[in-house]
């Protein structure tokens, strides 16, 4: 291991989900992804996860399918359905919202958003659905990332925006009741809103209010998101890194499934998530083969893209394969680990887990590492 | 100069509006061009004097274009310290708070309009009854040799505007009058900010008048320029 003084700390903040849905494939994906950067930078560095409740859960979409659920489906007892049904009402609610159905009262958003925020309440469709992935993480072999955890963030709206403001990095028009703009103008990047004119600060709002107060604590920052926020988040790496931040940002593709690339919010994924996937495989290859088999399909297989499609064939053969690392698994020389982890950490700062897992599948290797696997990827 | 006892009736305003085509056509081809002002924050007084700074530096010609498009201005939300690294102002008010592009075909801001985005907001509460600007000196138009400089009230009638509408009711009636020389060097204008408009006793010089937002079939009074002490 390397010794304590190249140890860096490290804090890994990857775009949270919302708990609205299933954990779809391309959650499981991300999910997969997050866990062995984690724990394999774990090895090199100290290592941080920031799972936002801000972030995941006090946002226009989630604060408003939760108030739908209380207009439209008064009484309903969450605790008999389980994350796929709950998923359909998500799909029922921005259905009817995009054909222009009934929005929320912004005072109602706000009454939701300040009991999340000052007191934690979650809506009981978003702790039941929780509480399922508490048992998917399991299945899955994940780390748990904190998904119980209700901090607030260390600075205020007011603060974030007072920071931001004062290194020009801002435009604040909260005065006369306009929005406020994240401002990289100068770098050509266009204005970005992060509180709407009605007040609500949107998700990056949130990222930052957990994020600037941390710059001085931690060396480096792993940012991580799908394709489809990397935009934003490349915005967040330049702010950050303006305010003195080192910053790593990874992207990841989504799965894609039928030929196409959707976001879980319209749905199509009925069938195809984790419970379903514990039910085909888990059973069958048991627990170690199936979470190192889920990993080397979705990391090395997928890869970081989303040309791949998804396919049960492969996930089949993957799992396969884990049976075989498993059982031709060695002790390994004390310096052999680190030196792997550090050449698969360069340049990016952080243990890039397809350099990583694809190791693992290399022809000529005929064992591999047993703590490896324990630390990283069971 | 009019003269009116009573409310603005519509035929006067209709007057109003065709006084201001006959302006602008005689001021040059319209060729969809405008101006830009960038917002970092707001205060009228700041606003109103970076207003009159532009249209004071123009060239001629870009003055004669931009009377020619009635004016017509753009209003986005930014920072004129950071904008200005890759699109340089005209002009920027003293305290960075405002910049302004000089008028140009529309093609020409593309970059410019896809980098910030369309000013939002509301009239602060706390907006003064009134604020004084002196009209610069780079104006055109000989200042007075003798006497003291003009006085004049703009009075705008801020009765459901929201900021950007404010901005482009203000912005008409000082760029138009400046630009045809009612309005000269070290003049002094005292914006008023009112809930009605009614006509002058001693008349006007200048009458902003638009669509009736809350009667889209009638014409409004949004803005008038009064002057309250002439040249000496």
């Amino acid at each position: 291991m390397r010794t304590p003084q190249s140890r860096e700390r490290v804090l890994f903040a990857p775009v949270p989900v919302a708990p609205t849905k299933p954990l779809t494939l391309s959650h499981i994906k991300g999910l997969l992804w997050a866990d062995v950067l984690r724990r394999a930078t774990g090895l090199l560095h100290d290592v941080d996860h920031l799972h936002s409740h801000t972030v995941a859960h006090l946002n226009g979409q989630t604060l408003g399918f939760w108030s739908y659920l209380d207009r439209v489906h008064p009484g309903t007892d969450y605790d008999l359905l389980d994350e796929e049904q709950i998923g359909g009402l998500y799909v029922e609610f921005q259905r009817r919202r995009d054909a222009g159905g009934p929005v929320p009262a912004p005072e109602d958003l706000a009454a939701r958003r300040d009991a999340a925020e000052r007191h934690g309440r979650l809506h009981p469709a978003g702790e039941r659905v929780l509480a399922l992935w508490a048992r998917r993480f399991r299945e899955l072999g994940l780390r748990d990332p904190g998904l119980s955890t209700r901090r607030r963030p260390a600075a205020s709206l007011d603060e974030t925006v007072e920071a931001l403001t004062g290194h020009g990095l801002c435009v604040d028009h909260r005065p006369w009741r306009g929005p406020v703009y994240l401002d990289l103008t100068a770098r050509g990047t266009a204005l970005r809103q992060i509180v709407g004119a009605d007040g609500h600060p949107n998700y990056l709002a949130g990222t930052l209010r957990e994020l600037i107060p941390l710059i001085g604590a931690y060396d480096r920052f792993v940012l991580a998101c799908d394709r489809e926020s990397f935009a934003d988040y490349a915005l967040l790496r330049d702010v950050l890194t303006a305010l003195g931040a080192r910053v790593s940002l990874v992207g990841l593709g989504r799965v894609r499934l039928g030929g196409s690339v959707r976001t879980s919010r319209h749905g199509g994924w009925e069938g195809r998530t984790a419970a379903p996937l514990a039910r085909t495989f888990l059973d069958r290859v048991g627990p170690r083969p199936y979470r190192l088999g889920l990993r080397l399909y979705f990391i090395a297989g997928l890869g970081q893209g989303d040309r791949e499609p998804f396919r049960t064939d492969l996930l089949w053969r993957c799992m396969a394969r884990a049976h075989r690392l498993l059982e031709c698994s060695v002790p390994a020389a004390e310096h052999e680990l680190p030196e792997l982890l550090g050449r698969c950490a360069h340049p990016y700062g952080y243990v890039h887990p397809y350099r990583l897992t694809t190791g693992l599948l290399a022809t000529s290797r005929t064992t591999t590492a047993r703590p490896l696997l324990e630390e990283v990827f069971l | 100069m009019f003269t009116q006892d009573e409310m603005f009736t519509q035929d006067e305003l209709q007057a109003a509006l065709a006084a201001r085509t006959r302006r602008a056509g005689l001021a040059g081809e319209q060729r969809r061009a405008a101006a830009i002002a960038v917002l970092r924050s707001f205060d009228p007084a700041g606003f109103a004097a970076s207003a009159l700074e532009f249209a004071a530096v123009l060239p001629a010609a870009t003055r004669g274009l931009w009377l020619a498009n009635f004016t017509q201005t753009l209003f986005l939300a930014g920072n004129p310290g950071n904008v200005s690294v890759r699109h340089p102002p005209t002009t920027t008010a003293a305290d960075g708070s405002v910049c302004w592009y000089a008028t140009a075909p529309r093609p020409h801001y593309r970059g410019l309009c896809l980098l910030l985005r369309s000013l939002r907001g509301e009239l602060p509460g706390d907006l003064p009854d009134t604020v004084t600007v002196t009209v610069p000196a780079a104006a055109p138009g000989a200042a007075p040799t003798a006497g003291a400089p003009a006085q004049w009230r703009l009075t705008v009638d801020v009765r459901g505007l929201g900021l950007p509408q404010y901005l482009v009711h203000l912005t008409h009636t000082l760029g138009e009058a400046l630009i045809t020389g009612l309005l000269r060097p070290h003049d002094r204008i005292l914006v008023s900010h009112a809930r009605e408009l009614a006509p002058p006793a001693g008349g006007y010089a200048y009458l902003r008048v638009h669509r009736d937002t809350d009667a889209p079939e009638a014409l409004r009074a949004y803005a008038c320029l009064s002057e309250e002490r002439s040249h000496g």
